[in-house]
């Protein structure tokens, strides 16, 4: 058996090394004139093509971005060039390996280990560019991508195979919403690609120490193209995360991609559009940077049955200054995704988190995401919300408020306190259900407005023990029946008569 | 571009190398004055540079070439 193999693999190679022909290789060469800030000038390659790789003496490897009479201009990805030597177009574009082997690593925009795992064997690569679906390979987006985020869930649902902007100043827990979206796909067969754009590695680690303390790393590709990285490094690595994420899109997978940020990503191409002289626009960035994010953004897609109905669901964060959305970058990724979801500083420093601003905050895609469930429960959740917050700015000057305002206002301050969560306390939809099904009866009026969190969690962990069978219900069909809905509210009635023994009856 | 240049394996002698160039010359139709630079690292054959073109005989290059196919 054994010789039997040898003799079929010995065959086989003396048949693979018979069959080569040796023959005269010809190709063109140019030659190194110039290399500053990582932008080499090459004199020759006249038919080499716009985004080829191309081969430095000595392993270095650049992008051709720019192509003019006599020579091409190249961003350098990695090493280091002398001038006057030998460049060689690979007939290439940049390319990243793929597949499932590189789930629970990190690897850096060209697929190299960043961890202490070792070789990654994969077997495929993929170009980091590729054009977006056609219309007719798409799908209607229906399916909801859960967050477990309450706010989010309820009022801005994310669907599968949309483009949701996440924005906001810096420390308003931009990446913190990311993370805990990547966080609750955990064991929802939800594949996740984190790209990290020129990051700091201190964050980066504890970005992977808090997804591998989670559990989440198992079905995480994080990418990281680090601040200390050349700018072109930079420049490829979402494009590189949505060609990893696209092999798994395009095998039938549900994925979701974090491109964090995207700010950090336009400042590295106009240093390298600025380096290659190309002209100025607004705020000194070039005249394609619009393109250069709608590109990749387009790729997200939720694909038609006949293409494995598998989605790409992207999540760009983008970094403002002092609150200003209109700058050019942030209302360029506006335009472009299908909805954002706005972070406040003064929120944030309120004590709300997340510190979503709600009236600013949208999904275009919207209730078609939302499982019946959901849309059962969070119809009107969004205007209490708004009049809340109104009925709270006048209500600051102590003027005279009737007894309806004053309820308002009462179960406002209630459902405030419900929408916030830490980073780690996701719900799942039955939870998320059976909190607003609560809000909408007035259940938790009746509690102090500091203990609205302990009064939730032992609701919550109330209806796993006595109500388990509907809180599965939900979760598998994703539908609220009118009995489980009279089952809940009994529930919650007998929660409210047995604290109340256990603690005096609430006020 | 610069003075064309001819790599060639040191097992080539002087005769090799000036029927090398000579045929190099009658193809391309112009005359060619190489820098020579023998290089064992070829093992055998001919690197040529000329005019941003590179004419690859090597056998290092072809040995290459079939690690590449072998693992293909």
């Amino acid at each position: 058996m054994i010789d039997s193999t040898f003799a079929t693999v010995g065959s086989f190679l003396k048949q693979r090394q018979s069959a080569f022909e040796p023959d005269t290789n010809i190709y063109e060469y140019g030659e190194v004139q110039s290399y500053s800030d990582t932008i080499v000038q090459i004199n020759g390659l006249s038919n080499c093509r716009y985004g080829e790789l191309l081969e430095f003496e000595g392993g270095a490897y650049g992008l051709t971005l720019d192509l003019h009479i006599g020579g091409v201009g190249a961003a350098l990805l990695n090493g280091k060039v002398a001038t006057a030597s030998v460049v060689r177009p690979t007939g290439r574009v940049a390319e990243v390996s793929v597949g499932e082997e590189l789930l629970g690593r990190v690897i850096d925009p060209l697929g190299r280990p960043l961890d202490d795992g070792g070789e990654i064997k994969t077997k495929k690569t993929r170009p980091i560019e590729s054009p977006a679906p056609s219309i007719m390979d798409r799908a209607p987006v229906d399916t909801a991508l859960e967050t477990g985020i309450l706010s989010i869930d309820s009022m801005i649902p994310i669907g599968r195979g949309q483009r949701e902007l996440i924005i906001g100043d810096r420390q308003t827990g931009k990446t913190s919403i990311a993370l805990s979206a990547i966080m609750n796909q955990k064991d929802r067969g939800v594949y996740c690609v984190y790209c990290a754009i020129g990051q700091k590695a201190s964050t980066v680690s504890n970005i992977v120490h808090t997804l591998r303390r989670a559990g989440a790393m198992e079905n995480t590709v994080v990418m990281a193209a680090f601040s200390s990285d050349t700018a072109a490094m930079q420049y490829i690595a979402p494009y590189a995360a949505c060609a990893v994420a696209e092999e798994f899109m395009y095998s039938g997978k549900d994925v979701l991609v974090v491109y964090d940020d995207l700010s950090k990503h336009a400042v590295a191409y106009r240093t390298m559009s600025l380096l290659l002289r190309r002209p100025s626009g607004r705020e000194a960035y070039p005249g394609d940077v619009f393109y250069l994010h709608s590109r990749l953004l387009e790729r997200a897609a939720k694909l038609s049955p006949e293409n494995g109905g598998g989605s790409l669901t992207a999540l760009p964060i983008i970094e403002t200054m002092a609150g200003d959305i209109s700058a050019y970058i942030p209302t360029n990724v506006i335009s472009i995704t299908d909805g954002q979801i706005y972070l406040e500083s003064e929120l944030f420093n309120a004590g709300m988190r997340p510190a979503i601003n709600v009236g600013l905050s949208v999904s275009r895609v919207g209730r078609a995401a939302q499982s019946q469930a959901m849309r059962a429960v969070s119809g009107s959740l969004r205007l209490d919300v708004a009049q809340y917050r109104e009925m709270a700015v006048f209500a600051q000057f102590g003027a005279d408020i009737d007894e309806v305002t004053a309820d308002m206002l009462r179960n406002g301050e209630r459902l405030m306190e419900l929408l916030k969560q830490t980073q780690d306390q996701l719900f799942s939809l039955s939870e998320q259900v059976a909190i607003l099904l609560a809000v909408s009866t007035g259940f938790f009026k009746s509690y102090d407005k500091q203990d609205i969190n302990k009064v939730r969690a032992a609701l919550l962990s109330y209806l796993h023990k006595n109500a388990g069978t509907i809180m599965i219900n939900i979760d598998t069909t994703g539908k609220l029946s009118e009995e489980d809905r009279e089952d809940l509210l009994l529930a919650f009635g007998r929660f409210t008569a047995e604290s109340g023994e256990q603690h005096g009856q609430p006020d | 571009m610069k003075k064309p240049v001819l790599m060639i394996a040191p097992s080539f002698d002087d005769a090799g190398i000036q029927a090398v160039c000579a045929a190099f010359s009658e193809c391309l139709g112009k005359p060619l004055d190489f820098d020579i630079i023998k290089d064992e690292k070829l093992i055998g054959g001919f690197i040529a540079m000329i005019d941003g073109k590179v004419y690859d005989t090597s056998f290092t290059s072809q040995l290459n070439e079939i690690q590449r196919q072998m693992n293909q």
